[in-house]
């Protein structure tokens, strides 16, 4: 598999926005999605989800969805035989339809000078666990502060045991978009009247120079009740009445060094109940454990996956 | 405040306390280890456009993977 990888240019992307999307680059993806699996495909869902080989002009060597790393191979090495069959005008788009941008993005709202965090997720130990994928799921996802938010963080006379309570806008951000259950899959946010507590507070526990140490504390809670599916395709036409919650308590640390964080962890755990449409919990609705970890991300550039909801 | 003590509470319960002395443990728990980061090895470009733009500079095919949901990301 990593050799026949070697030969692409590999790229992973968010496909709804590359099917709506009115620019360069969503005019190529579609053009590509349109000769696949799914092309032209409306019911049960419009998704061109899966994986495509192409050549950069747009023109198809083959595609599928699947979770089957044989048949991921299998549709690589046809792709490969399609490269080599394509005369070198099918290969390429004309220099003059190869604008340097595609189009615009959320990675245009990137804080380059704030604080990007990886938020991972996933259940905590439980008997009960299932013994398929979903007994050792995981998910992760990114959380972006701008640099004026991030500093919100650090006591404004940072002595030690100086305290403050981050923004409420912005712990009810963090509780109602990142802390949701994904382990399993994708889900929704809470909206903003579901947020019934949302606290995190720093405490300077050490100062040397310019360098502050802080603790990280607090709790929220979000919970949702009305009627929709929990089960995909299966019951969205009959959906029932739901509730849906995550309650963790928060406990972190991080270092601020002057102008940004230069070590930042912080964990929630608590409980989750409930699903959604997509997050395969349909069997799974009474409360259980769940644990998140918000630590600093490398020099990756992918947008929060609710990041429309930011207001930015 | 019911709804913080009775959290802790439950999570007392289950042995699932988190305080500075179980911080650690947590954090290594839901952080994967680099055994199921592999799939990160690929190098996977986070960028449509980009990409595409790169293919044809290395004259090489191009590998989606698109989900609903960045892959690299939350999916």
């Amino acid at each position: 598999m990593q050799a026949l990888l070697k030969q692409f240019v590999p790229v992973a992307d968010e496909v709804h926005r590359l099917q709506k999307a009115d620019s360069v680059e969503g005019e190529h993806f579609r053009k590509i999605a349109e000769q696949g699996h799914y092309g032209g495909r409306t019911q049960p869902t419009d998704t061109r989800q899966g994986i495509y080989a192409a050549a950069p002009s747009g023109a198809l060597l083959a595609s599928i969805n699947t979770r089957s790393a044989e048949r991921v191979v299998a549709m690589l090495e046809t792709a490969l035989e399609k490269w080599q069959q394509l005369e070198q005008g099918e290969r390429y788009l004309p220099q003059a339809e190869r604008p340097a941008d595609g189009g615009w993005r959320w990675l245009q709202h990137y804080p380059t000078d704030g604080l990007v965090l990886r938020v991972h997720s996933r259940d905590l130990p439980r008997d009960d666990a299932p013994e398929d994928w979903r007994g050792d799921a995981a998910n992760r996802d990114y959380a972006w502060l701008r640099a004026a938010e991030a500093a919100t963080f650090v006591p404004e006379q940072p002595r030690v045991g100086a305290t403050r309570p981050i923004p409420e806008a912005l712990a009810r951000r963090i509780a109602r978009l990142h802390l949701v259950d994904n382990v399993r899959g994708q889900t929704s946010p809470f909206r903003a009247q579901d947020v019934e507590q949302a606290t995190l507070t720093s405490e300077v526990v050490a100062v040397e120079g310019k360098r502050v140490e802080l603790l990280l504390t607090g709790t929220s809670r979000c919970a949702q009740r009305g009627r929709w599916a929990v089960n995909g395709h299966e019951d969205a036409a009959k959906p029932k009445e739901q509730e849906r919650g995550i309650a963790v308590t928060f406990h972190g640390r991080a270092t601020w060094d002057g102008e940004r964080f230069s070590a930042f962890e912080l964990v929630a755990l608590g409980e989750r109940w409930g699903g959604t449409k997509y997050n395969r919990r349909d069997d799974d609705l009474a409360p259980t454990g769940i644990g998140y970890a918000l630590v600093l991300a490398g020099d990756e550039q992918v947008a929060p996956a609710f990041v429309w909801e930011y207001g930015w | 405040m019911f709804a913080s003590t009775t959290l802790l509470l439950t999570l007392a319960a289950a042995g699932q306390d988190l305080d500075a002395t179980t911080f650690e443990h947590w954090r290594d728990y839901v952080v994967p280890a680099a055994e199921d980061e592999r799939w990160l090895e690929v190098g996977w470009r986070a960028t449509y456009w980009d990409a595409v733009l790169e293919a044809h500079e290395l004259e090489r095919p191009l590998l989606m993977w698109a989900m609903n949901g960045h892959p690299l990301g939350c999916t």
